[in-house]
């Protein structure tokens, strides 16, 4: 048990990154109201981009700068940030969309609501 | 490097990126413009694609460093045969669609809607030819994001209640795709440290004796994500809606292409990246499998209880997609070559198949297929290009469909899976039970008394033209596309 512990301990950032991610993803499958489905999204979307900021991240290391010495443990590798740089941005512009879409629905039907929208909608149209 | 033909390969992705972004200009006077810019975008894009496999075919495959820096540092795009010959047909098809809508787009969305459709179908054009031609993982990661972007966007550019819902749908369903991608990803970059595909491909093979697991993940991971892009049942609930709300050329361009180009980037990443006791393994191919003859099957099952044209049209492609991954799955010479070969095929008869539906539309009026009595009098260019299309689909020789089957066939025969060759089979009844009475209705009975058909501008009648002689053509002459994609096929079997 201590060691299990110990090892979720050291793995903290997997560990973390797993439950986010599960998390996340039920949130989008499993609730009824759009804008928490996009929320989920966004849940599941910080657990990837933790997993992969983790992978470039060296204990004690600084961003690698050059001209600025070193930390204790060397500089962390720069490419997984500079690539989760984009898919932050990728993830804020599908978040905006999905929004804006959101709001459309509310005015066509007037409700959020997955269970709400297919009463209103009917049942073919 | 300095003349602009050795940057042909680039070109291809940045000049639609760029004509994108003019296309949203914000004078009045240019919004019927955008739709020309647009079409002339497509046109040169398919040019440079034609002197890239010219290229090709002449000096082999051509490798590009972005921005001069090489790999593994760089993004690099590798136009290989098979890259080649993909861009040829999508490119080819971006520009007929563009052509056509022209013509018919306008009475759909209004004249305000069409700098939008012209940016987003261009932005869509560039991610998409990216994703066949680029030979990095990240990158291929942003172009997916990009295409889907551009792709809901072009489900909601009706602005009508069931299309907005139908795009708010499937924008959700695919980023969970790909976020299960991106995942796939870090796990790949976790294990081997490398995004270009080359050098992934050489790392993979000793990171999979000291990380299995991490490996095995990723693989699902992938594999889920590009499944829910490219709508294999049962994750495909996203697609009739979306393909049927969105307007005319839009469901062309996101049946014909998008959902094809999300297969073949799963049929390349699997075959290409794994190592062979991975990629040749049937932990993923059996599943793969299963999904494939559960969607042939329940697409057609759907599409066969259909009435309206464009949702028939888009549960066919639903089961035309299990045909996709079937090939993959069988893992086999011929089996790959169908499905390799069916991408382009189902591309050019599914944009046929549904510019013909819209043309019939919008000068009938009639919208389900139970009222297409006579509609082959009234219209009947679109409604000829319509049957051929559907023959096609049926799988009926010598159009293009028939191929694709006839490799499916061989490749269930030589996987030795023969159930697999039953279930090609039974499928083409199950298709022509839906397609052939549709044909019938349109040319063998007596019109309905109704409207008369307006007569169709030439640029209008000719993508329509093209498309069905190039059913016919690829179907005549399977040989050229074989020649083609053949080398690179035996090249993957053989892992």
């Amino acid at each position: 048990m201590t060691e299990l512990l110990g090892k979720l301990y050291h793995n903290g950032f997997y560990a973390t990154a797993a439950i986010l991610f599960l998390t996340g993803f039920y949130i989008v499958l499993a609730d009824n109201h759009l804008i928490k489905k996009v929320i989920g999204i966004n849940v599941m979307e910080s657990a990837v981009f933790l997993i992969f900021v983790a992978t470039g991240y060296v204990e004690g290391g600084r961003a690698p700068i050059l001209t600025a010495p070193p930390g204790p443990g060397g500089y962390i590798n720069p490419v997984p940030s500079a690539l989760i740089l984009t898919g932050i941005v990728v993830s804020v512009s599908v978040t905006a969309f999905s929004l804006a879409l959101v709001s459309r629905i509310y005015q066509h039907y007037g409700t959020v609501d997955v269970d709400e929208l297919a009463r209103r909608r009917g049942p073919e149209p | 490097m300095t003349s602009p033909v050795s940057h042909l390969g680039v070109l291809v992705v940045i000049v639609p990126l760029l004509a994108a972004y003019c296309a949203e200009l914000p004078w009045q006077a240019w919004r019927r413009a955008s739709l020309r810019l647009a079409t002339v975008t497509a046109a040169a894009v398919f040019g440079f694609c034609v002197l890239l496999a010219a290229q090709v075919m002449q000096k082999g495959a051509l490798l590009y460093a972005i921005g001069g820096r090489p790999a593994p540092w760089g993004i690099e795009f590798l136009i290989d045969p098979v890259a080649a010959y993909l861009l040829l047909g999508l490119s080819g098809i971006f520009f007929l669609v563009a052509l056509f809508a022209e013509d018919e787009l306008e009475a759909e969305i209004g004249e305000a809607g069409l700098p939008h459709f012209s940016a987003l179908y261009l932005l869509l054009e560039a991610a998409l030819l990216g994703l066949v031609a680029t030979n990095d993982l990240f990158n291929t990661f942003v172009f997916l994001e990009i295409s889907a972007i551009a792709a809901v966007g072009l489900v909601a550019l009706k602005n009508d209640r069931l299309s907005i819902e139908a795009a708010y749908r499937y924008l959700i369903l695919s980023t969970l795709g790909s976020g299960a991608f991106l995942f796939a990803i870090a796990l790949l970059y976790a294990v081997t440290g490398h995004l270009n595909l080359e050098y992934l491909k050489q790392a993979l093979a000793p990171a999979l004796a000291s990380y299995p697991l991490s490996v095995a993940a990723a693989l699902a991971m992938l594999l889920l994500g590009l499944m829910v892009k490219a709508a294999l049942y049962p994750l495909h609930i996203w697609l009739p809606d979306a393909h049927a709300a969105a307007p005319t050329p839009s469901s062309a361009i996101l049946s014909g292409v998008v959902v094809e180009a999300y297969a073949l980037v799963l049929l390349k990443l699997v075959l290409h990246l794994f190592p062979a006791p991975v990629a040749a393994s049937s932990a993923w191919r059996l599943p793969v499998l299963w999904a494939s003859t559960a969607a042939i099957f329940a697409g057609s099952l759907a599409a066969i209880r259909e009435d309206d044209i464009k949702k028939m049209l888009a549960y066919s492609t639903v089961s035309q997609v299990g045909y996709l991954l079937l090939g993959v799955g069988l893992l086999s010479r011929s089996g790959l070559l169908g499905s390799l070969l069916h991408v382009l095929n189902h591309a050019v008869v599914k944009a046929m198949l549904f510019l013909a539906a819209g043309a019939i539309i919008r000068s009938t009026g009639r919208r389900r297929v139970s009222e297409w009595q006579g509609v082959g009098l009234q219209a009947p260019l679109p409604a000829a290009a319509f049957a051929v299309g559907a023959l096609s689909m049926v799988g009926i020789p010598p159009l293009n469909g028939f191929i694709s089957k006839w490799y499916l066939s061989l490749g269930a025969l030589e996987a030795r899976m023969p159930l697999y060759l039953w279930v090609v089979l039974l499928s083409s009844l199950l298709n022509a039970a839906y397609y052939i009475p549709v044909v019938v209705r349109c040319f063998l009975t007596p019109a309905r008394a109704g409207l008369k058909a307006p007569s169709r501008p030439a640029s209008a009648t000719a993508p329509l033209l093209v498309l069905a002689l190039a059913t016919l053509l690829m179907g005549l002459f399977p040989s050229v596309q074989l020649g083609l994609v053949g080398r690179t096929v035996a090249a993957w079997a053989a892992r």
